[in-house]
């Protein structure tokens, strides 16, 4: 049984402090289903938000089976599905991929038969079973949410929660729909409750409640809901709310409520004179037979969430599934990966120049001294600048990829792995999914421009050591976006900060233009294109373009391996960020 | 957490910054003057050397090349004689670049380069 005691809800602060709800009080018994109805902004989604655990109420308790879930164990993610309004399967994968996906994700412990056999149920049950195969993309608004409420059935949760489900439907799938939900609450002796604005099947609910301004107007038989606000119209519902304050309802029902249920509880019995009972009462159902012993066991190695890595690895899987799928993306990086190299080359088409060393020699002609030292000045200028900005080009063509692979990573899923979480996936297998995917992505892009620009431009020093450091500024902007990603509200939000990101790269390295010495200390450990930018030319120290180089840029150049400590502390710290705004909640 | 994370980078990076950029730190700097004086008797021992090149004296390729280095000391500058091995070849050396190099005291005091980092 699921029991709220006196939940209420205040948001803000004093004095602008919200009530969202007030004293709700009420129980739902196993095998029921429930719909919550009221005008918008009445606190529905909201009631169902509390009993998820997704919010946390500021008074009062919620119950499962007796415990109060403040206080003792929290509801295991198998026992509760929560249906949100928005998709929460993935566009390019098919109906059956996200399916499997689901339960790989929530239900351990099933072979692949067993797996099989449980995708085929599901999809049988809620009436998909014939476009299995189908994209996401292309299915209908009533399709999509029978896919939505397949993907939580899948761990067989005792307790499923439907936000709004039916809305935006035209009436054909809204009567599916509601019809399924049903159904499934008769399956297992399930709790259903919809959030739903429609009246139109209040007859197929067990029982409804009514919430207004946060209060409990009403919790009882749908068939005497019309009775109770002596209303003959479903459309003149909500306007009868207005005709009262929410605090007259509540105190109405309150005093009220108990003949519903009495009244009820005697038709059901062909009582007379009925006995008070409790409202769970009202609706209470036969008790089901024990499972036997043996089905109980099995039920429960069922329902085991799946260890870290076998998530991690149906993470990754699902990600590579998607990149392959979604051509827009797909073409979008490998023009950047191929066309990208190309405008770095462009500068030196030809390989780099050669340079002529000064004269080691005193010599005795001043003036042929002067000439050869003005020379060289005017060839260290040219080649210098060159080959530093080639270095620099390549290195901020790859913070800018960097930031492309990432800033819409997480954000742009944000309200799926919110749902995905609250089923049970772990924060650390999802970020570990997205670093391995991101991480091959980044090696092909550093590894291919590094390569290219150097059979072209033919860069003296290792090779090796300018493809890890390329590798690893572009590491660390991926890594440090894909932190930005999980921090933030939105993908656009994600994406602008991340560009903003880039575009600071450039000017504060100090590869173009001095900085001041204070700014320079200040700014230098944020930028990772100057650590990519002064490791690179440190590959090239024994050679002339390093002398030359340093003959024309006045920012200093640091060590290899202090270049490669900043810049493994950035994607050590990306990660990092990227955990950190994983764990913590954005549902809204 | 994130504490740890900074102070561990911040201490990593500040010991690998005092290390790496001048790897002869620890190595005794040699006292011109004492070399000047009797370069004999400093034979065997291994210093460091801070020295801007001023010219090219010599080349072999097989012994290696033979420059002029300026030295800075606490009386004026000095010019020494130092022998960059074949070994570091590849290294480009030009006049007026700065270098710290570890460096031998050799056969009849010739100044012989072990290690050489462009500063």
């Amino acid at each position: 049984m699921l029991e709220l005691q006196q939940i209420s809800l205040q948001v803000g602060k004093e004095p602008d402090e919200q009530t969202l709800l007030n004293e709700i009080s009420t129980e739902f018994p196993q095998g029921h289903f429930a719909a919550i109805l009221g005008p918008s902004g009445c606190g529905k989604s909201t009631l169902l938000k509390v009993i998820a655990g997704l919010m946390e109420q500021t008074l009062g308790s919620v119950h499962w089976e007796g415990r109060n879930l403040a206080e003792g164990e929290d509801l295991e993610p198998h026992e509760i599905g929560y249906v949100p309004q928005f998709s929460i399967a993935y566009d390019y994968l098919s109906v059956w991929e996200n399916v499997e996906a689901a339960l790989r994700l929530r239900v351990g412990g099933l072979s692949n038969d067993e797996r099989q056999e449980r995708a085929e149920h599901i999809l049988k049950e809620v009436g998909l079973e014939e476009i299995a195969d189908r994209q996401v993309r292309v299915l209908s608004g009533g399709q999509k949410r029978r896919l939505a409420l397949a993907l939580e059935i899948v761990s067989s949760p005792a307790l499923l929660l439907a936000d709004e489900v039916t809305s935006g439907l035209d009436p054909k799938a809204e009567d599916e729909i509601v019809r399924l939900m049903k159904k499934i609450s008769l399956e297992d002796n399930r709790i259903v409750l919809s959030v739903t604005h429609s009246l139109r099947h209040i007859k197929l609910y067990d029982s409804v409640i009514v919430l207004y301004q946060g209060h409990l107007a009403y919790h009882g038989p749908s068939e005497f809901l019309y009775h109770y606000f002596n209303v003959d119209n479903p459309e003149d519902l909500f306007p009868c709310l207005t005709k009262r304050t929410a605090a007259d309802w509540h105190r109405s029902w309150q005093k009220h409520g108990h003949a519903y249920v009495i009244k009820k509880r005697s038709i059901a019995n062909g009582e007379k004179q009925p006995s008070k009972e409790r409202l769970s009462l009202l609706f209470e159902k036969p008790e089901a037979e024990p499972a036997p012993a043996g089905e109980e066991a099995k039920n429960e190695t069922d329902y085991q969430t799946p260890g870290a890595f076998t998530q991690f690895q149906v993470l990754l899987a699902r990600r590579w599934r998607i990149f392959l799928r979604d051509r827009s993306q797909l073409i979008l990086q490998l023009a950047l990966m191929f066309g990208f190299p190309f405008l770095v080359v462009i500068f030196a088409w030809d390989g780099l120049p050669q340079i002529q060393n000064l004269n080691m020699e005193t010599k005795t002609n001043v003036v042929q001294a002067l000439i050869e030292k003005t020379t060289f000045l005017l060839q260290s200028s040219h080649v210098g600048s060159l080959v530093s900005g080639l270095v620099m080009f390549q290195v901020v063509l790859l913070t800018l990829m960097g930031s492309n692979n990432s800033a819409r990573e997480i954000a742009g899923e944000r309200l799926i792995f919110e749902k995905e979480k609250f089923a049970g996936v772990r924060p650390f297998s999802y970020v570990a999914s997205k670093a391995c995917f991101l991480a091959v992505l980044v090696a092909a892009q550093s590894i291919w421009m590094a390569v290219f620009v150097n059979v072209i431009c033919r860069f003296p020093g290792d090779l090796i050591l300018q493809i890890a450091l390329l590798m690893m500024v572009n590491g660390a902007m991926t890594a440090v976006c894909l932190g930005i990603s999980a921090m933030m509200k939105s993908p656009e939000q994600a994406s602008l900060v991340s560009v903003y990101l880039v575009g600071f790269q450039l000017p504060l390295s100090g590869a173009v233009l001095a900085l001041p010495k204070t700014i320079d200390w200040i700014t230098r450990p944020f930028i990772a294109s100057y650590w990519s930018w002064s490791g690179f030319i440190q590959t090239m120290s024994d050679t002339r373009f390093y002398d030359v180089i340093k003959s024309v840029t006045q920012t200093p150049l640091s060590n290899i391996q202090l270049c490669v400590w900043v810049l493994t502390t950035h994607i050590i710290l990306g990660l990092f960020l990227t955990y950190t705004g994983c764990k913590h909640s954005r549902w809204e | 957490m994130v504490i740890v994370i900074v102070v561990a980078s911040l201490g990593g990076g500040f010991y690998l910054y005092n290390t790496v950029s001048d790897p002869y730190r620890t190595l005794t700097p040699l006292d011109t003057q004492s070399y000047l004086e009797n370069s004999n008797s400093l034979r065997g021992n291994t210093y460091k050397l801070s020295a801007t090149i001023e010219n090219s004296l010599s080349w072999s390729p097989s012994v290696g090349r033979l420059f002029s280095v300026e030295v800075e000391t606490n009386t004026g500058n000095s010019v020494l004689p130092l022998l960059i091995p074949p070994e570091f070849n590849q290294i480009n050396i030009q006049k007026g670049q700065k270098f710290y190099f570890q460096v031998e005291v050799g056969d009849k005091g010739l100044l012989r380069a072990k290690g050489i980092k462009k500063v």
